[in-house]
């Protein structure tokens, strides 16, 4: 390490600072609300999620209807997905969202199919 | 002109692409360049830039024969240091430099017949004393052709300035300028160049030839010729005795030895030649040996017959009696003064004729330095670039450097061909050295395994004049470097190993890069198992949909459009465009909590869920197609930062999808103008055809694009 060690540390942090104090927040508020962290989710177990929507994804007419939108909380991703419907108001990126369902794990992916969900107000 | 032949008839391979990809609009500086450049030539016409001796005799020779015009001037004003009394000694230095030229020319003549390739000095050494020594080889000359552009360059002008006495104070702009012209006359091709060269060169032979004649012929019939500095008595500056005195006379000799510069041009230059190459190569020599002997012993004669007296001001050495306001003429203008008059119309054509051949010489180097560099750079010790030929099939990187290096020099020494002098032909004797050292082993071991007694005696008679030449080069470098070190051989005893260790760290650089490129005996050439494809979106436009639509044509196993949302309720309106469009493909919204489109994206495409390592990543990113320079300032910014960004990433392809603006095509079209050749109106419109582009469909489809 020595001193060019410190100065890449020093480099490092300013660069994903950013990042790494949002997911540290977001895991926070996950822990007040009585969430599990994405990571320690169990597959085929109820669980209970909060964090952003980091991204959502409007099908395309022609084919199975579907909304898929990926929530982030710091820890880990898992994918909502509500079957039959193309779109939901307010599901969409950066809102923050409490969701319930059941952990399916597909290919190394953690989903969670048509959950019940609540719309958090954005954080202060 | 245009061919008729199709566009595959002359299998123009590989180059040839490159030449009509210049059909593209590329940019605006290629209007110039084609009107001093000239047109592409096609790489099949690589041939008829051969050179039959009498244009090969100005092209090499210019180099050494122009030496001629400022050797003598050289030993006199070390010399003249000394006071007039040593003038006399210049008779026993133009000897021994008459000598050395013959031993130089004699040893270079068993080179050329060895070694054709026109790897020259370099390739001796390198395939007989190893790598390094072919490496100092190559800095030594690479260094010494810029000098040769810098002090012919220089000299040229001081002559010219001899007969046109308003060029005197405007030197180095001058000087600078012909550097430039001479680049240009080069970019253009040799063959040309050569042609042109070819004329002042005779023309310099045959007015010191006359000059000698008539001069010699006066003085023999009783003539009592006096040059205009006769008269003036050259203070010295001091007493030169005993071991001072020999310093003095040797770097006298040291500064004369400039004449043999240049030999070593034809030795790199046998592939120009015509055939049989070698054969040539050595008659050529052989002329050249016996032209620049004559004439440089016939100057020193007439020199020292019509008492020159001259001086080098930088040495503090001083001119008594001369009237107020003079200036100091060069050795051969004041020689032809002397013998046709000044003013008179034979001395008015001498000094023109010196001062091209001096331009000219100048050329040798561009001849010589190019493909050197081209061969340096085949070998991997200089960019590849250098290798590269241009438009009109010369070396055009190498000329462009060159250029740039001489007239630094000339800059920094201000056109002075005598402060320039002194950093010269230490890397010409370097060579000289070592490629007859060179070939001396190369005897040795062809000796060794040769049978024939004819041969036998050919060789050994062929080992003993490159030993001669080893040994007296080798001498002369040394007494170079001693007495010229501290007047400014020391620059180039820098500059060499600089320019040798650069060569080692880029060919160490491009064996790295080799090494991790070469493929592992059980490389895997499985395709990727499959590709993800998505596709950038930031707003719904022609190019946007164009992008998706040729994303889609390619059949990826997935496919998504992908935008960041900087902004909710954009992202919101361009959701529902989407959908109203029913555009037939899942569009993503990334949020940017940092309102930052490259890293979101960049997170994104390392995310993308790949089912096995193998899997693939293409972006597409449209991109606009503009034609102002100024139009690239306010588009693809955000394009370009992810462009580079995204390459960082393993097994991410990025695509760029060309959208293009109005602007484009009418920047295409004024290109259309550039490539317009004459005759072209008179045709019309129907068979009018890009110069490069003969016919065949590539070349149109490139245009219409």
């Amino acid at each position: 390490m020595g001193e060019r060690g410190l100065l890449k540390r020093m480099i490092h942090t300013l660069a994903t600072d950013a990042t790494d104090f949002h997911a540290a927040q977001l895991q926070d508020s996950a822990e007040e609300l009585g969430a599990t962290p994405v990571s320690r989710c169990a597959n085929r177990q109820r669980e209970k999620v909060a964090g952003t929507l980091r991204t959502v994804t409007l099908r395309p007419r022609a084919g199975v209807p579907a909304l898929e939108a990926e929530l982030w909380d710091g820890s880990g991703t898992v994918n909502l997905v509500w079957l039959g419907r193309r779109q939901i108001a307010g599901i969409e990126p950066g809102r923050r969202v409490l969701a319930r369902g059941r952990v399916a794990a597909l290919n190394g992916r953690r989903l969670m199919f048509n959950p019940i969900y609540d719309l958090l107000p954005p954080e202060c | 002109m245009c061919t008729t032949r199709s566009y595959t008839l002359t299998g123009a391979g590989g180059r040839g692409t490159a030449s009509y990809d210049l059909a593209v609009p590329l940019s605006l500086a290629s209007l110039p360049k084609r009107l001093f450049v000239g047109r592409p030539l096609q790489s099949d016409r690589l041939g008829e830039t051969l050179l039959p001796k009498k244009i090969a005799l100005p092209v090499f020779a210019s180099d050494a024969l122009s030496s001629v015009a400022y050797a003598p001037e050289e030993i006199l004003l070390v010399l003249g240091i000394g006071g007039v009394s040593l003038l006399h000694l210049s008779w026993y230095l133009a000897a021994g430099v008459a000598v050395l030229m013959l031993v130089v020319v004699a040893s270079y003549r068993q080179n050329v017949h060895a070694y054709p390739s026109g790897g020259g000095d370099y390739e001796v050494a390198t395939t007989n004393l190893g790598r390094s020594a072919g490496l100092i080889v190559a800095s030594a000359l690479l260094v010494d052709y810029v000098l040769t552009v810098a002090v012919s360059a220089s000299a040229g002008v001081a002559n010219l300035a001899s007969a046109f006495r308003s060029l005197h104070g405007h030197e180095v702009a001058v000087t600078v300028s012909i550097v430039v012209v001479i680049t240009l006359l080069n970019l253009r091709g040799v063959r040309e160049s050569g042609t042109a060269f070819a004329i002042p060169t005779y023309g310099f032979m045959v007015g010191v030839g006359v000059m000698l004649a008539v001069g010699l012929t006066k003085i023999a019939t009783g003539d009592h010729l006096q040059a205009e500095s006769a008269g003036y008595h050259i203070q010295a500056t001091r007493d030169f005795t005993g071991l001072a005195l020999m310093v003095l006379v040797l770097r006298a000799f040291a500064s004369g030895c400039a004449a043999l510069t240049g030999v070593e041009a034809i030795s790199n230059g046998v592939p120009a030649f015509k055939k049989p190459k070698s054969r040539n190569a050595a008659t050529t020599l052989a002329l050249l040996g016996g032209l620049a002997v004559t004439m440089f012993l016939g100057i020193v004669a007439l020199a020292v017959l019509t008492d020159v007296h001259v001086i080098d001001p930088a040495t503090g050495g001083k001119l008594l009696g001369t009237p107020p306001g003079y200036q100091q003429r060069t050795v051969i203008a004041q020689i032809g003064a002397t013998v046709f008059g000044a003013g008179s119309v034979p001395f008015i054509y001498l000094q023109f004729v010196t001062a091209l051949i001096l331009v000219l010489a100048a050329n040798t180097a561009f001849n010589g330095f190019p493909v050197l560099g081209s061969i340096l750079a085949r070998d991997g010790y200089l960019p590849r670039q250098l290798h590269t030929r241009g438009d009109r099939l010369a070396y055009s990187n190498g000329i462009v450097l060159l250029a740039a290096f001489a007239c630094l020099l000339i800059v920094a020494f201000k056109a002075s061909p005598t402060r320039l002098i002194q950093l010269y032909i230490v890397g010409v004797f370097v060579s000289f050295t070592l490629s007859q050292s060179g070939m001396i082993r190369h005897w040795n071991r062809h000796l060794r395994s040769e049978a024939d007694p004819a041969q036998r005696r050919h060789m050994k008679r062929s080992r003993v004049i490159n030993s001669i030449g080893a040994v007296i080069t080798g001498t002369v470098l040394i007494i170079v470097l001693f007495t010229k070190f501290t007047h400014g051989a020391y620059i180039v005893v820098i500059a060499m190993p600089i320019v040798y260790a650069t060569m080692v760290a880029i060919q160490r650089h491009y064996n790295t890069v080799r090494r991790e490129l070469v493929p592992d005996p059980d490389e895997d050439t499985t395709l990727p198992s499959r590709i993800h494809a998505v596709v950038l979106v930031s707003k719904i436009h022609k190019a946007t949909l164009q992008a998706v639509n040729y994303a889609r044509a390619t059949r990826p196993s997935t496919l998504v459009a992908v935008t960041v949302q900087v902004d909710p309720q954009d992202a919101r309106a361009l959701q529902l465009e989407w959908d109203r469009r029913r555009i037939p493909v899942s569009l993503v919204v990334l949020d940017s909590p940092f309102r930052e489109v490259t890293s979101s994206v960049v997170d994104y495409v390392r995310d993308v869920r790949r089912e096995s390592p193998r899997d693939v990543v293409i972006v597409y990113v449209p991109e606009y197609v503009v034609g102002h320079w100024w139009e690239h300032l306010l588009h693809n910014q955000s394009a370009l930062r992810l462009k580079t960004r995204l390459r960082f990433q393993p097994g991410v392809m990025v695509t760029s999808v060309p959208w293009q603006l109005r602007s484009s095509r009418s920047r295409a079209e004024r290109e259309e103008l550039i490539y317009a050749v004459a005759g072209d109106t008179r045709k019309g419109p129907e068979t009018r055809r890009r110069p490069t582009g003969p016919g065949g469909p590539p070349a149109d489809s490139k245009g219409a694009a």
